[in-house]
């Protein structure tokens, strides 16, 4: 990991509120990314930085969405090609997946669709499957991303585009003609709840990736605390920036 | 050009420390730069027992600022020495372990385990605003600081810093009460308790409630405190509170601090406390001056 001094080569609104930035480093490559990392991003006038799960990566390039959600994203809308911006990466662990799983479940919930796109690239030899969940149809995106590579459906909330419903209840349709080997999944906690529940009941191995307001994005503030069972039945309390942000589903206490 | 000070027999390169709670036991910044550039790190604040910390969300941003309300997440003493202090013991820096708990009995304990490790100074937190049980309320009136900094006094085998919290009507009287007690420093200050609050939901942002609030937005505070302290007590005064560039070091220095801590910076940029250190003898270079020494307390106000 590094802190980089990149260029803004991007920033723009790709669905309601969300916003697609891509970044350049002009010294050569990034260090290399694994699928599931993500970046701490200084906006200028805020001290706190951002983290981003890393949607697409190509050696010089990298590029994170965001939903305007505070005071800081709606600062990042204003940010434009060929301003600096400080980011440090790659941070985390990201998804890792065994040599046995070859059918790749990627259940996404919302902006937790952004972390597991760049999850073919990583791993391009298996066979990919992604449930997408949205809330309505301005708010639907990635999905381009995801057809070059997986099998996709899409649903919304409310129905106004592709299958209305759950991405979970459409997973749990096609689940016998799937079996699939692994869920890899990331989105709102009710969505993960969820998820935790279906995985549990069909027993398939399951890995998420959390979310969690951040200090320091490298493991040592001790801000971005979630709450694991440990094999001895203890709880712990674990760093989502460190340890994470992706850990096993069964361990989780959401 | 000389940085180097010295507090209570322990010699530091430069005054630069990292502050508890903002840098782990080092490792991870180690990852970023050679951390034996620093003077000292002071770790996260080690208990006798393991403890979880509070729930999240545990941080908030506000005006320049941060709250947060980690709330003395640790291994424990034992895990600490075991598992964190010897990567630190290895770095040429001083290793200043702070140390907390909820009764006198933990402090005194922990103290104990600390002294027989090869780490150079103990800082004694009583002042975390962040615990239930413990933590600050040791560190609210004169007469609990002079009796926790010296019952863990004759326990602890070496030279001990007393932190002291913003949270109470006479911080002077405090250090004053620490001096007393038999502390060979004080460091000061601690974050200032406060809130931040979503008028949307109506919640307050911290799970905790409350939380510590620290960053540049606390620095005039710090600043007139330890001009405070320093009209009131003779041992070395460590500065800390907002403190983002050597510019910063400096000012801390001429209002009475020895040494300095950098703590939120290091969450802001991973970098800070490298820089900061170069930062300075930048600074003192420009300044033309040869012995950092000569700022200490060199505050003039007439």
């Amino acid at each position: 990991m590094k802190d980089y001094l990149t260029e803004v080569v991007s920033n723009k609104e790709i669905a309601k509120n969300i916003y697609e930035m891509t970044l350049k480093n002009t010294e050569g490559e990034f260090e290399k990314i694994h699928c599931g990392q993500f970046l701490h991003l200084e906006i200028p006038g805020f001290l706190l930085r951002r983290p981003f799960g890393i949607y697409k990566f190509g050696g010089k390039e990298i590029s994170i969405s965001y939903a305007v959600l505070g005071k800081g994203t709606e600062e990042m809308t204003a940010i434009e090609s060929g301003e600096n911006i400080k980011v440090t990466l790659p941070l985390g662990n990201g998804f890792r997946l065994g040599e046995k799983h070859k059918k790749v479940v990627l259940l996404g919930g919302g902006m937790g669709c952004v972390p597991l796109a760049y999850v073919p690239e990583s791993y391009p030899d298996r066979k990919y499957y992604a449930f997408l969940g949205f809330s309505e149809k301005s708010r639907v995106a990635f999905v381009d991303e995801f057809e070059r590579r997986c099998e996709t459906v899409v649903c919304t909330d409310d129905g106004s585009f592709g299958v209305k419903g759950f991405p979970v209840r459409e997973l749990e349709n096609r689940l016998s003609e799937i079996k699939p080997d692994v869920i890899l999944t990331c989105g709102p906690h009710p969505m993960l709840k969820s998820v935790q529940a279906f995985a549990a009941n069909y027993e398939i191995p399951t890995y998420a990736s959390m979310e969690e307001r951040m200090g320091c994005g490298v493991g040592a503030c001790l801000v971005c605390a979630c709450r694991t069972k440990q094999k001895d039945g203890s709880i712990a309390s674990r760093r989502v920036c460190a340890d994470g942000p992706v850990f096993k589903m069964e361990e989780l206490e959401l | 050009m000389n940085t180097n000070v010295k507090i209570a027999g322990v010699e530091f390169k430069n005054p630069i420390l990292t502050a508890s709670g903002t840098y782990g036991f080092g490792w991870e910044y180690s990852r970023f730069y050679d951390i034996s550039a620093l003077g000292g790190v002071c770790t996260k604040g080690v208990t006798r027992e393991k403890r979880l910390g509070n729930l999240s969300p545990r941080i908030a941003e506000t005006p320049s600022g941060i709250l947060n309300s980690v709330g003395l997440q640790n291994p424990g003493v034992d895990a600490f020495i075991e598992d964190d202090l010897p990567f630190l013991l290895e770095k040429d820096l001083v290793t200043v372990v702070n140390i907390a708990g909820s009764t006198e009995e933990d402090y005194k304990y922990v103290a104990e385990k600390v002294s027989a490790t090869g780490a150079h100074m103990v800082e004694l937190n009583i002042s975390c605003p962040n615990v239930k049980a413990g933590g600050m309320a040791f560190g609210i009136d004169p007469q609990s600081v002079g009796a926790i900094t010296e019952s863990v006094k004759k326990v602890c085998k070496k030279p001990l810093i007393v932190k002291l919290s913003p949270n109470v009507s006479d911080i002077a009287a405090n250090a004053k009460a620490a001096e007393d007690g038999g502390a060979d420093a004080v460091s000061l200050i601690n974050t200032v308790t406060g809130m931040a609050i979503d008028r949307f939901t109506r919640k307050p942002v911290l799970a905790n409630v409350t939380g510590g609030l620290s960053g540049p937005c606390v620095k005039p505070i710090a600043l007139r405190m330890v001009h405070e302290v320093y009209k009131k007590v003779n041992i070395p005064i460590i500065g800390l509170g907002g403190i983002m560039t050597g510019a910063d070091v400096m000012e801390f220095m001429i209002a009475g601090a020895t040494a300095v801590q950098v703590g939120s910076a290091n969450i802001f940029d991973p970098m800070a406390a490298f820089r900061i250190v170069n930062e300075l003898t930048k600074e003192m270079e420009c300044c033309k001056i040869h012995d950092v020494n000569e700022l200490i307390g060199s505050l003039i106000t007439q």
